[in-house]
C-alpha cells in the first residue's frame, strides 16, 4: 500500500517539477532573463537527469550559498525504528512511608512482568535520619536543666517568663511561621526600661549596625523544657541545617535566637546528655561518648568572631580589594625576588669555593698553638708553590681544575670505549663482524656501521632528512617541484634518503648562491649609476 | 530483568498546579512544559437569574437548575455537563456556579454585565470557592484520576497559615486526592535549575520577591518582597501613555482600522457594546499593556538621571514603534527606558498607587506581641504605627524606602548567614516572566557588583521564554517526580491523625 | 634477561623497510550488512613490510588512531597483520603507532597517513573502470634502530629483512624502483650543479667588474 502510494507520490513530484521548469522558463522569458546555460537548449533531456537537480535549475539565477544535497529517503529510516517498548502503570508502596499509600508510577515492561516480580520501593534506602541525642523531660529536670550562660543576671525576665508559659510551641509557631519577624520586636524589648547587662551576643544581623548593637544589650533568654524540647524536636526535622533551623525557629515570636545562641543550646544539651549516659556506664573512659563530648564544646564567642571576620572579609570595598591585589603582587614580587639573590649568592659561595672554618679556634690561642699553625700554613704555601705556580686568581684555579675534569673525562669515555670493543669482541654477535660481510650483504640486514656519532634511538629514515628553516624550506620544495622531483620518493631506502639529502644540500647552496648574486647585482647596479 | 526495569522508571502520575498571579499552570508531574496554561480570572454574570440570587442569599446555590442557563455556546457549560455525566468518580465538591465561567476563551468574550475578577491577591488565593471551581475545571479537562494521581501545589513564601490549611483540606477532603503536597514557589525554581541553593529572584506580575534557598528549603524569615513587578510597569505605562495623550482601545473594540503615523489622527471604527464591565475594559486594557511591554520595554545598563541633559539620547535609547489596535502608531524611545528603570529606581518614578515597600514581609498583627512595658512610650509606638512599616529594625526610624530590585536583591543576600552569602551570591536564579525584559539581568547584576563588590556575583537565567514563565511549574514537575519525593506527599489519613497545624509546620518545609 | 644485554652497540645502526598506507573500494552491488546509510566505501590501513613480510619480530603493536565518529576510534592491533578494515565516506587523516619488542628497549615511533578513498588525477568526465576505483595509497619507509640493544641486535640478524626483489614486475617496491629514484635524483643533482656553476661564474664576474672599477 505504502510503496503504491509512494509511486504515485513521485509521479506526481515529476509532473510537478515538469510543469514548474516549463513555466519556470516562460517566466524567465519574460522577464528577459537569461537563464542557466545548460538548460534551455534540451529540455527533454533534462527529464532524464537527477530530480534534485531539476529542482536546483528551477531555483534560476539565485543559487542558494549551500549545496542542494540529496535528500536521505525517509521510507528506509522508518523502517530502521524498533518496537515501542512497552510500559505499564503500576501501584507501588514506599516503606519510608509511615502509612501504607499506594502510589502509582509508570514502570518499564508489560504489565504482567511488572506485577510478576515485586521489587522493594528501590528509593526506601535514601530515607536517612540523623542519629541525634533524645531525653525525656525527667531527664531534662534530672541533669539538664538550664542554663548554657551562667552567672549572669536575670531579672525582668520574670515576667516574659511567665507569658512564655502561657503559649503552647506547637500551635503557635505554625501560624507564625511565615510571619517572622522577631528582630523587630526583639528590638522593642531591647528599649524596656529595665536594665540588663550586656552580653556578648554580635547578632549577625547587627552587624551592620554597630552603634545600635552598643547601646542596646539583648535580653537574657532562659531555655526551659518546652522550648529546649522545640529546638531539638526542629534539629532533627531539619538534620541540623542551622540557617533553616534558625528560620523556621518560632517559639515565641517576639523573642529572637541568634543561629548562635541555637547551636550553643544544642551542642550543650547534646554534651550534657552523653555526659549523663557515660557516668552511668562502668567504665567512662572507654567509651565511645567520651571523644564525642569533648567534640562539643561550643565556642559562642568564638563562632561569633569569626563570622564577624567573614563577614568583613565580604564586605570589603573595590579599593580595599585592590589594594589587597596589589599588595599580593608586590608580596610574590619579594618572594621571587628573595629566592633569585639566595641562589645567587648560593652560587656566588661556590665560585668562590671559600674553605669552610671548621673546628675551633681555641687549639691556637696558646703561643705553642700560634706557631703550630704557622708552621703548617708555611708548608701548605711551600706544598702549592710546587704543585702549581700558585694561582692568584680563584677563577683560573677554578678553570684549571675544570680543564682537568675533562681531560680525565675524555680519558675515561676513551678507555669506556676501548672496554667496549673489547666486550664487543667478546660477544657472540661479534662473529658477524668477523665474518667480514659484504656490502650486499650489510645491507640486506640494513646494518651501517658509521663513522660519525649518532643519537641512539628509533625513528622513521624520511624523518632524518635534514629540515631546513621554514622559509628556506618552501624555496627548495618549490624548486623541487621546478625539476619535477616534488613527489615523495616512492621508496625511501637509505640510498635515496642520502642521495635526496645531498639534492637538498645542492639546492640550499644553489640558493645561498641565488642570494649573493642578487646582493652583487644590486651593488653593481649603484655602482654603475 | 526487574533490575534492568527498576532503573528506567518513570516516575509520572502527579498532579503539578501551579496558580500564578496572572496565570495558572497544570500539567503531568514528569513532563517538561505545563498541559494548560489559563488565566488566573473568572467571569461572573451578575446579571443571570442565578447570580442575582446568589447575591441575595449566599446559600442558594445548591438548586440552581443548569440546563436553564442561557449561554451554551461556553465550553464551560458542556464541560460541566459531560461531568455529570461521568459517573465514575466525582470528586466531593459542591456543585459549580452557573454563572462562572474560566476558559480563556470565556474570560475574553465581551458580554454585558459580566465581570472579570481575579482569583490570586499577590500571589494568594483570595476567593477560594472560584479557585475551586476553577481547579475542577482544570482537573476535568486533563482528565485526572482522583484516586491515583497525587497533587503537588505550589505557594508563595508569604502564604497564609489558613491558606495553607484550606489548601489542605480542599486537595485532601473535597477532591480526594490520594496525596497532596504543597512546595514554595523558589524551591520550585530552584529545582527547576537544577540547583539545591539558591537566592531566587522572581518578578511576578503582582509580587517581586527574593528568596534564599537552602538545601531546597526556603528561609522565610530573609524573604523580601514588594509590588515593584508586572503590574507596577504596567501602571507606569499607563501613566506614561496618558502623559503623551495616548488613547488605549482595547482591541476587542475596535471593528476596522486605517494605520495611522505618529503625528496622524487614530482613523478607526469602533464596535458597539452595552453594559460592558469596569473590570472586563480593565482585563482587556491590562492585556494589551502586557503586550506592549513585551515589545516595547527595556532596562538601561545605567540608572537614568532625570536632572541630565542625555546629548546623544536618540543614540542612547534607540526609538521603538507600537502599533496600537486602533491602527495609531506611537514611537518610544527614553521613555521606553524609564519604564524600564523604574523597575530598579521606584523613588524616581512615583505612584499613588504604590507606597514605598522595603520588601520586608509583613507581620500579621494576630501575634503582635507588645510588652506591657512598651505602653509607657506611646509615642514611639504611635510612630511607628504611622509609617506602618513592618521591616526590621533597619528600616525603624526611618520613613521606609523605596527598594528596586537591585536594591533589593542586594539586600536580602546582606540579611543572609554569612556562611551562605558566597554561596547564593554565586547562584543567582532570576525568574518570572517579568525577568524577560531586555537588560534587566545586566542591570541586576552591574548592581549587585557595586553593592558587593566582595562577592562573586553570579546570574543565572533560562534563555528558553516558555521556561522563565513556568519555571515554578517545571520546577514541581522536576520535584515530584524525583523518586525520593514519594514518601513526602500527605495522605488524607495522615491528615486526619495528625492535623492541619503540625502537618504545615513539620511537612511542608 | 640480564641487564647487560640491553646495553646498546655504538657506532652502529640497523634498519627495516616498512610500507604503510591504505587500500579502498567503492561497495559496489553489495553493501556489507551493519553499516550506516552514508558510508560508500571499504578500506583497510595497515602496516607490514614490503612484500608482506611478517614485521612482528620487532613490533609488537600498532595503534590506529580513526576519525573520532568511528566506535573506538583507537585500534591497538597486537598481533599481525598490523591493519584495521573498516566502512566509511570521508577520507582524514590517521595516525599510526608502532610500538616496538620489548628487548629493543625503545620508545614508540608515531606517523600519519592520510586515508585516501577516491581516485585523483583522473579528467571529471573520465568513465572510471572498477579497477580505477578501487584506491591504492602506500608509502615505503624504513625504520632506523641507532645503536640497538644487543638483544634486538640478535633479532634482527637472525635473517636478513631489506631483501628486496630486483626487477619493477616482481613487486611494486623492487631494487629496479630504487635505482630509478636515485638516478632521477642524481639527474636533479646535475641540474642543480650546472646552475650552481652557472652563479658562480656570475659572481666571479661581478667580482672582477668591482676589482676592475677599484
Amino acid at each position: 500500500m505504502n510503496q503504491v502510494l509512494s509511486s504515485i507520490g513521485y509521479y506526481l513530484i515529476d509532473l510537478l517539477i515538469y510543469l514548474l521548469s516549463i513555466m519556470s522558463s516562460d517566466i524567465l522569458d519574460v522577464l528577459n532573463i537569461q537563464q542557466r546555460e545548460a538548460q534551455a537548449p534540451k529540455k527533454k533531456q533534462k527529464l532524464n537527469e537527477p530530480k534534485s537537480k531539476q529542482l536546483y535549475n528551477l531555483l534560476g539565477q539565485n543559487t542558494p550559498p549551500v549545496a542542494v544535497r540529496g535528500q536521505q529517503k525517509f521510507k528506509d529510516r522508518l523502517n530502521t525504528l524498533a518496537k515501542p517498548s512497552s510500559w505499564s502503570w503500576t501501584s507501588f508502596t514506599n516503606g519510608s512511608r509511615n502509612d501504607d499509600l499506594k502510589l502509582h508510577h509508570w514502570v518499564k515492561g508489560s504489565k504482567e512482568i511488572v506485577e510478576a516480580t515485586e521489587v522493594p520501593y528501590k528509593f526506601e534506602k535514601y530515607n536517612n535520619t540523623l542519629n541525634i541525642p533524645n531525653f525525656t523531660e525527667d531527664d531534662y529536670n534530672e541533669f539538664i536543666q538550664d542554663d548554657p550562660i551562667e552567672g549572669e543576671e536575670e531579672q525582668g525576665e520574670q515576667d516574659k517568663d511567665k507569658d512564655d508559659d502561657e503559649i503552647i510551641p506547637d500551635a503557635d509557631s505554625s501560624e507564625q511561621q511565615k510571619e517572622s519577624n522577631e528582630n523587630d520586636k526583639q528590638e522593642e524589648n531591647n528599649k524596656s526600661p529595665v536594665k540588663e547587662e550586656t552580653t556578648d551576643d554580635n547578632k549577625i544581623d547587627d552587624e551592620k549596625k554597630p552603634i545600635e548593637k552598643q547601646d542596646k544589650p539583648k535580653p537574657i533568654q532562659r531555655w526551659d523544657y518546652k522550648e529546649t524540647r522545640y529546638l531539638f524536636d526542629l534539629s532533627i526535622a531539619f538534620d541540623l541545617k542551622w540557617v533553616v533551623i534558625h528560620d523556621r525557629y518560632n517559639f515565641i515570636p517576639n523573642r529572637n535566637r541568634s543561629i548562635e545562641d541555637l547551636q550553643e543550646r544544642f551542642y550543650n544539651v547534646c554534651q550534657q546528655i552523653l555526659i549523663h549516659e557515660n557516668e552511668k556506664e562502668e567504665n567512662p573512659s572507654n567509651s565511645q561518648n567520651s571523644n564525642l563530648i569533648s567534640n562539643l564544646n561550643f565556642n559562642k564567642k568564638k563562632e561569633i568572631e569569626r563570622k564577624n571576620y567573614l563577614n568583613r572579609l565580604l564586605e570589603r570595598s573595590p579599593a580595599e580589594i585592590a589594594e589587597e591585589e596589589s599588595l599580593l603582587i608586590e608580596a610574590r614580587k619579594f618572594e621571587v625576588a628573595a629566592k633569585k639573590t639566595i641562589t645567587e649568592r648560593a652560587s656566588l659561595l661556590q665560585l668562590l669555593d671559600s674553605p669552610q672554618a671548621t673546628g675551633s679556634v681555641g687549639q691556637y690561642l696558646s703561643s705553642q698553638g700560634l706557631t703550630q699553625l704557622y708552621n703548617t700554613l708555611m708548608t701548605e704555601k711551600r706544598k702549592r708553590r710546587i704543585d702549581s705556580p700558585a694561582p692568584e686568581n680563584p677563577l683560573t684555579a677554578l678553570n684549571e681544575k675544570i680543564k682537568q675534569q675533562n681531560i680525565q673525562r675524555q680519558k675515561q669515555i676513551q678507555q669506556e670505549k676501548l672496554e667496549a670493543q673489547k666486550k664487543k669482541k667478546e660477544n657472540p654477535i661479534s662473529h658477524l663482524f668477523q665474518k667480514h660481510l659484504t656490502p650486499k650483504e650489510e645491507e640486506e640486514f640494513g646494518l651501517k656501521i658509521h663513522t660519525e656519532k649518532i643519537s641512539p634511538g628509533v625513528a622513521l629514515r624520511s624523518t632524518k632528512i635534514t629540515t631546513y628553516k621554514p622559509g628556506v624550506q618552501t624555496k627548495i620544495t618549490s624548486i623541487l617541484n621546478e625539476m619535477d622531483l616534488g613527489k615523495k620518493p616512492a621508496l625511501l631506502t637509505s640510498k635515496v634518503v642520502a642521495k635526496q639529502e645531498e639534492l637538498y644540500k645542492k639546492i640550499n647552496t644553489l640558493l645561498e648562491l641565488k642570494r649573493q648574486v642578487d646582493k652583487l647585482e644590486a651593488e653593481s647596479k649603484i655602482i654603475g649609476k | 530483568m526487574a533490575n534492568s526495569n527498576s532503573i528506567l522508571q518513570v516516575y509520572g502520575g502527579a498532579i503539578v498546579l501551579d496558580p500564578g498571579s496572572q496565570s495558572t499552570k497544570v500539567g503531568y508531574a514528569g513532563e517538561d512544559y505545563p498541559r494548560i496554561i489559563t488565566p488566573s480570572y473568572a467571569r461572573f454574570d451578575t446579571q443571570t437569574e442565578d447570580a442575582v440570587a446568589a447575591k441575595k442569599n449566599i446559600d442558594a446555590d445548591g438548586d440552581i437548575d443548569l440546563e436553564n442557563n442561557n449561554n451554551t455556546n461556553d465550553d464551560d457549560n458542556n464541560n460541566n455537563n459531560d461531568n455529570d455525566d461521568d459517573t465514575s468518580f466525582k470528586p466531593n465538591i459542591p456543585k459549580k456556579r452557573s454563572y462562572t465561567y474560566y476558559s480563556e476563551n470565556s474570560i475574553n468574550f465581551p458580554k454585558p454585565h459580566s465581570e472579570i475578577k481575579p482569583i490570586l491577591e499577590d500571589g494568594i488565593i483570595s476567593d477560594w470557592d472560584t479557585a475551586v471551581e476553577q481547579w475542577n475545571y482544570l482537573f476535568e479537562s486533563l482528565n485526572v484520576d482522583y484516586k491515583q494521581q497525587p497533587l503537588l501545589l505550589t505557594e508563595p513564601v508569604w502564604n497564609t497559615a489558613e491558606n495553607r490549611t484550606k489548601s489542605l483540606e480542599i486537595a485532601l477532603e473535597q477532591f480526594e486526592f490520594p496525596g497532596f503536597y504543597l512546595a514554595s514557589t523558589p524551591t520550585c525554581v530552584s529545582f527547576a535549575l537544577g540547583r539545591p541553593s539558591a537566592l531566587v529572584v522572581d518578578i511576578g506580575h503582582d509580587i517581586t520577591s527574593v528568596t534564599p534557598v537552602v538545601d531546597g528549603m526556603c528561609l522565610t524569615k530573609t524573604t523580601l518582597k514588594t509590588h515593584y513587578g508586572g503590574r507596577y510597569l504596567s501602571t507606569q505605562l499607563q501613566h506614561s501613555l496618558h502623559s503623551v495623550n495616548e488613547d488605549i482601545i482595547p482591541l476587542y473594540k475596535v471593528k476596522s482600522k486605517v494605520l495611522t503615523k505618529q503625528n496622524e489622527s487614530p482613523n478607526w471604527v469602533p464596535k458597539q457594546f452595552e453594559n460592558i464591565t469596569k473590570s472586563f475594559e480593565e482585563y482587556q486594557i491590562e492585556n494589551l499593556y502586557k503586550q506592549i511591554k513585551e515589545s516595547i520595554i527595556k532596562v538601561p545598563i545605567d540608572p537614568i538621571d532625570h536632572k541630565a541633559n542625555y546629548e546623544n539620547e536618540d543614540e542612547l535609547f534607540p526609538k521603538r514603534p507600537y502599533e496600537l489596535p486602533n491602527g495609531h502608531t506611537f514611537e518610544y524611545g527614553k521613555k521606553r527606558f524609564e519604564i524600564g528603570d523604574s523597575l530598579f529606581e521606584p523613588k524616581n518614578y512615583l505612584l499613588d498607587e504604590f507606597p514605598a515597600e522595603s520588601g520586608e514581609p509583613e507581620i500579621n498583627s494576630k501575634i503582635d506581641y507588645v510588652p506591657l512595658k512598651r505602653a509607657k512610650k506611646p509615642t514611639e509606638e504611635e510612630e511607628e504605627e504611622s509609617t506602618k512599616t513592618t521591616g526590621s529594625k533597619r528600616q525603624k526610624k526611618e520613613i521606609p524606602k523605596y527598594r528596586g530590585l537591585g536594591d533589593l536583591t542586594a539586600h536580602a543576600l546582606s540579611l543572609v548567614d554569612v556562611d551562605l552569602r558566597a554561596q547564593l551570591a554565586h547562584n543567582i536564579i532570576v525568574t518570572g516572566s517579568s525577568s524577560l525584559i531586555p537588560g534587566l539581568n545586566d542591570r541586576l547584576m552591574s548592581e549587585l557588583q557595586k553593592a558587593h563588590p566582595g562577592l562573586k556575583i553570579r546570574i543565572h537565567a533560562s534563555g528558553n521564554t516558555a521556561e522563565r514563565k513556568f519555571q515554578s511549574w517545571i520546577g514541581g514537575s522536576v520535584l515530584s517526580s524525583l523518586g525520593t519525593f514519594h514518601q513526602l506527599w500527605v495522605s488524607k489519613k495522615e491528615f486526619e491523625e495528625v492535623g492541619a497545624e503540625k502537618l504545615l509546620t513539620e511537612r511542608f518545609r | 634477561m640480564a641487564p647487560a644485554s640491553n646495553k646498546r652497540i655504538k657506532t652502529l645502526s640497523i634498519s627495516r623497510p616498512i610500507i604503510y598506507g591504505n587500500t579502498a573500494e567503492p561497495f559496489g552491488e553489495k553493501r556489507p550488512p551493519n553499516c550506516p546509510d552514508e558510508h560508500t566505501h571499504n578500506w583497510t590501513v595497515f602496516v607490514r613490510g614490503p612484500n608482506g613480510e611478517d614485521l612482528s619480530y620487532f613490533i609488537k603493536k600498532v595503534v590506529f588512531k580513526l576519525h573520532d565518529t568511528y566506535n573506538n576510534p583507537t585500534r591497538s592491533i597486537e598481533s599481525p597483520p598490523f591493519q584495521v578494515t573498516e566502512t566509511g565516506w570521508g577520507e582524514f587523516e590517521i595516525g599510526i603507532k608502532i610500538y616496538f619488542v620489548n628487548e629493543a628497549n625503545e620508545k614508540n615511533i608515531s606517523l600519519y597517513h592520510h586515508l585516501r578513498l577516491h581516485p585523483y588525477g583522473f579528467p571529471p568526465d573520465a568513465v572510471l573502470t572498477d579497477k580505477d576505483r578501487n584506491v591504492r595509497s602506500v608509502q615505503y619507509d624504513e625504520i632506523v634502530f641507532n645503536e640497538p640493544t644487543e638483544q634486538l641486535f640478535e633479532i634482527m640478524t637472525q635473517k636478513p629483512g631489506n631483501r628486496l626483489p630486483e626487477l619493477k614486475k616482481q613487486s611494486e617496491f623492487s631494487r629496479e624502483v630504487e635505482y630509478e629514484e636515485i638516478a632521477r635524483l642524481e639527474n636533479g643533482i646535475k641540474q642543480v650543479n650546472g646552475e650552481i656553476d652557472i652563479l658562480k661564474e656570475q659572481i666571479q664576474d661581478f667580482q672582477n667588474l668591482k676589482s676592475e672599477k677599484a
